[in-house]
């Protein structure tokens, strides 16, 4: 019988491997896609640098929260050379629980009436 | 300043190449020709801001990832059996610093002790006190046994502040 692992487990995320999690959760991406989407929804406020991308990536596959793509996009499209990676299923439920806890620890704030930053979000969010 | 884009640019990735040394070799050969391939990435994306290939904003940034993330990588491929050796040795090269005639500086003594506590429970977060215990049990030892000296005791407290310390500036680090 398969195992069957309890997201919680792994909380608190980083905030590395929340932002690439989130990134994958629409579409596949290769690692400047990754990077790319995360500046942008960030609004430049986060730039995951090399090192960070790929030392989360490398944890996150052991892990199991996300999976390198066996399928390639249109090689007229893109550079074969680049890996891909996916978001699991186990990934996608580790994503959800954090969010929660995230969720919770801001209902809190706001029960407290903790002053919130009223810098405006990106365009677009 | 810049001759040609495509110049600076292909020295920027030579010594990108070669400051991804700094990784492991196992991590390297997984991963070192994406983050190669990655930087071409951000370092176009920055000529076409800054017109400029790799300006110094550029690089601190970089600099600052890969050295926080190649100890990060380096510290998981330390094991606990080399370093309990080392530890105690550095732990008894100090004493004898310490105790040889003549030497009469306490604080480099205490700095010594502090640095390589740090350093081992740096490396290796899991069990400050055992860097403690191996770094600065030896002064007291010899203080007490053979001088009679009960202050030497503070060379423990010194290596406890110094292991917890490395201890929690790595953890920091391990959150990145």
């Amino acid at each position: 019988m398969a195992e069957v692992r309890e997201p919680r487990g792994l909380l608190p995320l980083t905030p590395a491997v929340l932002h690439i999690l989130l990134a994958l959760a629409d579409e596949e991406r290769h690692g400047y896609g990754i990077m790319q989407e995360v500046e942008a929804r960030t609004g430049g406020d986060t730039r995951l640098g090399p090192g960070t991308l790929y030392g989360s990536i490398k944890r996150m596959l052991a892990d199991g929260l996300i999976e390198e793509s066996v399928e390639r996009p249109d090689p007229a499209m893109d550079d074969q050379r680049r890996r891909y990676y996916r978001v699991t299923d186990f990934g996608c439920r580790v994503t959800g629980a954090e969010a929660e806890r995230l969720q919770s620890l801001v209902g809190a704030a706001r029960a407290k009436k903790v002053p919130f930053s009223v810098r405006p979000l990106p365009e677009g969010s | 300043m810049s001759g040609s884009g495509g110049e600076d640019r292909s020295i920027s990735e030579r010594v990108y190449r070669v400051l991804l040394r700094a990784y492991p070799r196992e991590f390297r050969e997984m991963y070192g020709r994406q983050m190669a391939q990655v930087f071409r990435d951000l370092l176009r994306e920055n000529e076409r801001r800054s017109r400029v290939a790799g300006c110094p904003r550029f690089w601190i940034r970089t600099t600052k990832d890969l050295a926080a993330t190649a100890f990060i990588e380096r510290r998981r491929t330390v094991r606990l059996r080399s370093l309990v050796p080392l530890a105690i040795l550095l732990g008894m090269l100090i004493t004898l610093v310490d105790d040889s005639p003549g030497w009469d500086d306490t604080g480099v003594s205490a700095a010594m002790v502090f640095t390589c506590a740090g350093l081992l429970g740096a490396l290796h977060s899991l069990r400050p006190w055992l860097w403690a215990l191996s770094v600065g049990l030896w002064i007291p030892v010899v203080g007490v046994a053979y001088h009679h000296n009960y202050e030497a005791l503070l060379a423990l407290v010194v290596a406890f502040a110094g292991a917890y310390s490395g201890a929690v500036a790595s953890r920091a680090l391990g959150t990145v």
